[in-house]
């Protein structure tokens, strides 16, 4: 039955210096699922997607995607090679690259003519086509969002990590994305995790919510 | 392991360093009791004793001006303050043997101006304070500009006092970036070479200089040197705590600065004519008779030998600079890519050449090439008959080697903040786009952080040009940039060739200087 996951993490440790942040942690997503993480901060809701991605390495316990071992106790992917999307917090589009640069970065390996389908095909997909040749500065924050998640979306990752990146627009706007992200995100098939403080979004976006500070610690 | 190739290249600086520091350690093996006699009896006991009371008298006197020129600018607005603010800085382009011949043509026995010759070590004292204060104010000054306004009024309803605000807030609140330019002025005093040798005054420096070439034991020399060794890392201990404390007391950019103090009529302008007076003698005096001897020069006797050196100079200088570049992009990537305690163990050890005195990396670079050389000769001797020849000693590569080694701590530290600050999250995300370390540096690093990596080049090749007991001592036969050169001519007393090769420097100095000045501002105000 595991095939029916697509990230399980066993018996996760992690620790900061002496800082126990994640003790025995297990969780599991199943494919297609939104699930959303909450919890007061400092209780490791970030340090774990870091773990998922590979910026960080667990102390002991593993990660696995589709039932292969990305972090284990002697074994390693590197983030680059894990092909894992990310939604970060602060959005950290490229700001010396336009729009469709910023999309074409993680479609490197494909010829230039595919590269730019894909990424009107993006555009399209979150509404802002005619945006290409815009740089990030010159969107509103709602654009910037869009933009991020086209971006994340376009390399086709099947699993999206989603780090608090609404929590810097107001009610009504993030509230009017994150029913657009969800429905990108089912009309896509990609699961994903949300890490936020508000139940409004989490309620809004998720199949499933878990409190991280109850299994973590 | 994880990029290991990076990790190859990485591991080079840390190698570099154990291996000055073994060389060291190694060196008491040899037997050079007759040296040390000499020393014991003669040297020892003088150089100590100077060395020490230069480093307390210097801190003391560098410290006071720089602090409180630093607190003027800051705090109080008078006529011509926006000029002076900068121009304070200027002492720095001067490199400090220049400082000192201009110095002693100025207030020497016969000085154009008046004769100082009486007060004996305090002209070396007042000579490098007035030379080195610009980087106690540089630092105090960016420390003041960052208290915040609001500070002062919790301060003030709280009752205190303007003297209380002042030194509980104001010098005790910004220790830990007065003490920053501090202990640099303490490491250049110890690391100089040319300045004391102009007024000879003998320090660690000097005497390693002699037992090297006076003496020819360069084991001696690397046995003192040991001794010289231990002071620099106290200072590097003493830098590394202020710094941990500086960023964990987390300043932000204030919210709201604090007013300056508008002096009203003539006690505005009496400070701005003593402050103006007190430039003059520390910049613009030197500065004009460094003018008048380039002048003298052209007319009694014109020569082209400037025009060798200068090439070497820029040659090293560009050399070098590039490879500190290189050195520090991949340690500061592979710190973000790897991270970890024994990385940054690694990378705290590889950048510790800032702080090493020239003339101990001369010869913890020259000795250990020396053996390597011998031991090859040896072999090949061994092997083939005949006579060996030597690989590394009497070309250039030890000499930009330890230049590199010296000077690549600045840019790795201004490359580390910008990749671990909002840098980092940037980075994240082009690795969760399937981005290697190749491509992290060709996309990502190079373009966003162009200017701060142009800087640190132009920064690290003008310390390059500047540098002269490391430079004057692993050289080879034969490489004079314009540093020996001016070196050379000032030890016979000429200063009036010294005069056009040392206005070069200065040039290069300013430039070096305008350089700081624009960015040290532009990163606090952002």
């Amino acid at each position: 039955m595991t095939n029916s996951f697509i990230l399980e993490l066993r018996d996760i440790n992690f620790s900061y210096g002496s800082t126990q942040i994640i003790k025995d942690l297990n969780l599991s997503l199943k494919l297609g699922e939104i699930c959303g993480w909450k919890g007061p901060s400092g209780c490791g809701k970030s340090t774990l997607l870091h773990l998922i991605a590979g910026f960080e390495r667990p102390d002991s316990g593993e990660v696995r995607v589709f039932n292969e071992v990305l972090s284990g106790s002697n074994y390693y992917v590197l983030p680059e090679k894990r092909g894992i999307g990310f939604l970060f917090q602060d959005l950290a589009l490229f700001p010396h690259l336009s729009v469709a640069e910023n999309i074409e970065f993680g479609l490197h390996s494909m010829s230039k003519k595919s590269r730019r389908v894909k990424m009107f095909e993006m555009l399209e997909l979150v509404h802002l086509e005619g945006f290409a040749s815009r740089y990030p500065h010159e969107l509103s924050g709602g654009q910037q969002q869009r933009i991020a998640l086209a971006r994340a979306l376009a390399p086709g990752p099947k699993l999206l990590l989603i780090d608090e990146p609404f929590s810097n627009l107001d009610t009504v706007l993030s509230m009017s994305i994150l029913e657009d992200v969800r429905s990108i995100l089912k009309n896509t098939g990609v699961s994903a995790i949300l890490v936020s403080h508000s139940n409004q979004e989490l309620e809004a976006m998720c199949d499933r919510i878990v409190d991280i500070e109850s299994v973590s610690l | 392991m994880r990029y290991w190739r990076w990790a190859v290249v990485a591991v080079l600086p840390c190698l570099f360093a154990l291996g000055i520091f073994g060389g060291l350690a190694f060196s008491w093996r040899f037997e050079t009791s007759e040296i040390w006699g000499h020393l014991g009896t003669f040297v020892l006991r003088e150089v100590i004793v100077n060395t020490f009371t230069l480093l307390g008298t210097v801190g003391l006197l560098a410290g006071f001006l720089g602090v409180s020129l630093a607190w003027i600018v800051t705090r109080i607005e008078f006529p011509g303050r926006s000029w002076l603010e900068w121009m304070f800085l200027l002492p720095l382009a001067f490199p400090t043997y220049v400082y000192a011949f201009l110095f002693l043509s100025l207030f020497g026995v016969s000085g154009t101006w008046i004769d100082l010759s009486g007060l004996g070590s305090w002209n070396v004292y007042c000579c490098l304070s007035l030379a080195l204060f610009p980087y106690v104010y540089l630092f105090a000054f960016n420390g003041f500009r960052q208290e915040c306004n609001t500070q002062y009024q919790a301060a003030r309803l709280l009752g205190a006092s303007q003297f209380r605000i002042f030194w509980k807030l104001s010098i005790q609140g910004t220790s830990s970036w007065w003490l920053g330019g501090l202990l640099i002025v303490w490491m250049e005093c110890l690391a100089d070479f040319g300045a004391v040798s102009v007024f000879n005054y003998n320090t660690f420096t000097t005497a390693i200089y002699k037992t090297w070439f006076d003496l020819f034991s360069i084991e001696g020399a690397a046995q003192l040197s040991s001794l010289l060794c231990v002071a620099a890392v106290i200072i590097v201990l003493f830098d590394r705590l202020n710094r941990a404390r500086k960023s964990t007391k987390g300043f932000k950019s204030p919210k709201q600065a604090i007013a300056r103090f508008h002096l009203q009529g003539f006690r505005a302008w009496a400070l701005s004519g003593g402050l103006l007076l007190f430039w003059s003698v520390s910049f613009f005096l030197p500065f004009l008779q460094l003018l008048l001897l380039t002048v003298e020069s052209w007319f009694v006797e014109f020569s082209w030998l400037w025009i060798k050196p200068l090439g070497t100079t820029f040659g090293l200088m560009f050399v070098c600079a590039a490879l500190a570049l290189l050195l520090s992009i991949v340690l500061a990537l592979y710190k973000y890519l790897v991270g970890g305690k024994l990385v940054e163990w690694v990378i705290g050890l590889s950048n510790i050449g800032y702080a090493l005195p020239g003339s101990l990396l001369a010869i913890a670079v020259v000795l250990p090439a020396m053996y390597v050389d011998h031991f090859i000769a040896d072999a090949q001797e061994w092997f083939f008959g005949g006579v060996g020849s030597l690989w590394l000693t009497g070309t250039p590569v030890i000499l930009l080697l330890g230049l590199a080694f010296r000077f690549f701590a600045s840019p790795l530290n201004t490359l580390d903040s910008a990749l671990s600050s909002q840098g980092g999250s940037l980075m994240r995300a082009a690795q969760s786009l399937g981005c290697g370390p190749w491509r992290l540096l060709k996309s990502i690093i190079i373009p966003l952080h162009k200017n701060s990596i142009i800087l640190a080049f132009l920064l690290v090749s003008l310390e390059v040009a500047k540098e002269l007991p490391l430079t004057l001592m692993a050289r080879p036969m034969g490489l004079t940039p314009l540093s020996v050169q001016i070196f050379e001519y000032t030890s016979e007393g000429d200063w009036e060739r010294a005069a056009f090769p040392s206005l070069i420097l200065l040039l290069l100095g300013i430039a070096g200087v305008a350089l700081l000045w624009t960015h040290s501002k532009g990163t606090h105000f952002d």
